[in-house]
């Protein structure tokens, strides 16, 4: 009797510790989709990974929902861009996780802007709100870059092999790998555009910069003359006049950008507005990370050299 | 050899100063652990037209608020705010300290502790501060049975529930003398808040909070009994869109309170509710309806007395997330005095420096 008792004991006590077993994969919570997906090529079957900013959402300004804030309560590893992008609603949904593995400060949390070497478009002189809303510590949208998601992928499998030790080979690896993958696909982006080098482009919001800058394609100027500001009529008279006389190839504008303003300074510059994701997984046909570099480099060849629209 | 020694020592004054002038700023005190500082300011103009007295109109300081925060050392996190607004009838300003708290950073198992001054969290809406408002003024059901934010002095200690949604359990012991109790007890008041979410599609949620505050009751009540306590239920749904960035919004919010009464045909109670859309980009429209209905003979401690009918409408035009300018339609009944006031307001609100954001 005292023995069947024993025995099913020890079996509920098993049974009891099975969920600890299944859930030991390191947690992972990317506040953007592409951090998600990179993180996930990373840590592959070692780790567990959610997102918090869908990638058709707007990352200035998503709605910090305690839903959100629930998926930070168990989360072992916290990756985020940095350079205040989610200055609007991390800092709150960290302090209601209250999870004191990502807490600032901690191992658990990592700005992945410090993976880079250059920032681009860090304001000088005097920094105020009269500019807009602006980042003060430079243009946060470096993952448009795809040779800066490689450095994020060596810098996620550093902390990530710092977390869980015993995996730390795989993630070097993966991430080993992942750097080739993207390092294959790089002259062949590049050569598909390389006809529009130097070529005059506006953006709506200053969100193309670092992929403008990769391709040494030109900015003239953004609709969204101070960022987080509607445009002001004036500004955009001067904007579709700019881009008249510069003989601007084309517009790109996101998913989330007031796409009423952008067609309209299309029309009146006759340059075609193109509509790009801002994310991975922002439009269809641009899931994973090297889809999307895939399905953006297509869309501005088709956009820069034959002026198709994609509206 | 007097005048070399003293220029040697001029000299080696004036490197000594250099160096330590280096290592700070220009002052020589390293300002890189000042607090985040910021202040909202809020300025209106009001044309009130009374059915029975003369009209009222002016413009003034409504509020303005300034918010410190800052981790304090490895344990804890402070947060003071100070509001300067003009006082009842008289043309000066008076301070306040509205908050003035701390948390602490490193408790277990997904606690969080505050100590010190605090707006008690009951209900949705006591726990805004003036600029966060809906409206230009809070609801009389709030204002007339918790004031105009309950800010009190105690300590409070939530934790999360361990359910499927997103649950918060705050339980709360503040000072009883307050003024919605007795200001003579010394005995302290209790209270706590339930707060839950759901998720109904991504761009759309649901709140859905019950408080209870229980303290000495007044001198006035003691016929009754020595205690009183005070039951709220709020509701807010809110539908965000994704998929452009500051397009279409809507909130819907609602709120009753109740003081726990022996005198069921008597009973105070009061209630809002309102709604509010964002149709362009920088613009909101809002309506909100509410109820009071309170006794002075049953319940003095109460700011507005009778039953009061309020409904107002608002038009809210924000260029930016730090500046917004509100024209505001406010109708109020008190339907036992027969007095009515409709009142015209104009709100001007900015924020400078590093505010927080607010909750969602």
């Amino acid at each position: 009797m005292s023995r069947n008792i024993l025995v099913i004991t020890a079996l509920m006590l098993l049974v009891l510790t099975l969920p600890g077993i299944s859930t030991a994969k390191l947690k992972v919570v990317a506040t953007l989709n592409d951090l998600g997906w990179i993180a996930e090529q990373v840590g592959g079957d070692d780790v567990e990974v959610s997102v918090l900013c869908p990638p058709h959402q707007d990352p200035h300004y998503l709605p910090a929902k305690p839903s959100l804030a629930k998926k930070l309560k168990k989360a072992d590893l916290l990756l985020y861009n940095g350079l205040e992008l989610e200055i609007g609603w991390l800092p709150l949904l960290i302090e209601t996780a209250r999870n004191p593995k990502i807490k600032p400060g901690s191992r658990g949390e990592l700005e992945c802007a410090d993976a880079l070497e250059h920032i681009l478009d860090v304001p000088t002189g005097h920094v105020d709100r009269s500019k807009g809303d602006i980042h003060p510590l430079g243009n946060p949208h470096f993952l448009l870059d795809p040779r800066n998601g490689v450095k994020v992928a060596l810098l996620i499998a550093e902390r990530m092999s710092e977390l869980d030790i015993d995996a730390a080979e795989r993630y070097k690896q993966r991430a080993d790998m992942f750097q080739a993958s993207v390092e294959k696909r790089l002259p062949e982006w590049e050569a598909l555009l390389s006809a529009s080098r130097n070529c005059p482009v506006i953006v709506y919001h200053q969100h193309w910069e670092y992929l403008l800058n990769w391709l040494d394609i030109q900015t003239i100027g953004s609709i969204e003359h101070r960022p987080g500001i509607s445009p002001s009529p004036r500004h955009t008279k001067d904007i579709i006049n700019l881009g008249r006389s510069q003989k601007c190839v084309y517009i790109i504008a996101a998913t989330w950008d007031n796409l009423k303003i952008a067609k309209k300074a299309s029309e009146r510059m006759d340059a075609p507005l193109i509509i790009l994701p801002g994310a991975t997984g922002a439009m269809e046909g641009a899931e994973g990370y090297l889809g999307l570099f895939d399905y953006i480099c297509k869309e501005l060849s088709r956009g820069g050299v034959d002026g198709v629209r994609n509206e | 050899m007097y005048r070399f020694t003293f220029s040697m020592i001029i000299l080696l004054l004036l490197l000594a100063t250099d160096g330590y002038c280096a290592s700070g700023t220009a002052s020589g005190v390293s300002n890189s652990m000042n607090p985040a500082l910021s202040i909202n300011g809020l300025f209106k103009s009001q044309y009130i037209q009374h059915n029975n007295s003369a009209d009222d109109y002016g413009i003034e300081l409504q509020e303005a608020e300034m918010h410190f925060t800052s981790v304090v050392d490895p344990f804890w996190k402070a947060n003071v705010i100070f509001a300067v607004h003009p006082e009842e009838g008289q043309a000066e300003y008076g301070i306040c300290v509205e908050e003035a708290s701390i948390d602490a950073l490193n408790v277990p198992a997904g606690f969080s502790l505050k100590l010190g001054k605090f707006f008690v969290p009951f209900g949705k809406h006591a726990k805004l501060h003036t600029h966060a408002f809906p409206f230009i003024k809070a609801p009389v059901a709030v204002e007339s049975f918790l004031g105009e934010g309950l800010s009190e002095t105690g300590v409070e200690l939530t934790a999360s529930l361990p359910v499927p949604w997103y649950s918060d359990l705050t339980v709360y012991g503040i000072n009883g003398n307050t003024a919605i109790f007795d200001n003579e007890n010394k005995e302290l008041a209790y209270g706590a808040h339930s707060k839950n979410f759901f998720d109904i599609t991504y761009n759309s949620t649901i709140e859905i909070g019950g408080s209870l505050l229980s303290g000495p009751a007044s001198e006035d009540y003691y016929g009754l009994k020595s205690n009183m306590s005070i039951i709220g239920f709020d509701m807010t749904y809110k539908w965000i869109s994704s998929k452009r960035s500051h397009g279409p919004a809507l909130t819907i919010s609602s709120e009753f309170i109740m003081p726990d009464f022996l005198d069921d045909d008597r009973t105070p109670m009061g209630w809002y509710a309102f709604t509010q859309y964002r149709f362009h980009h920088n613009w909101w429209i809002g309506y909100t309806s509410g109820l009071v209905d309170c006794d002075s003979e049953i319940y003095p401690n109460a700011i507005s007395q009778g039953e009061i009918l309020e409904n107002k409408m608002n038009l809210t035009f924000a260029p930016s997330e730090f500046s917004a300018l509100r024209a505001e339609v406010a109708l109020y009944d008190n339907q036992a005095s027969e007095e009515d006031h409709l009142c015209f307001t104009l709100q001007w609100n900015f924020t400078i420096g590093s505010h927080p954001a607010h909750s969602y």
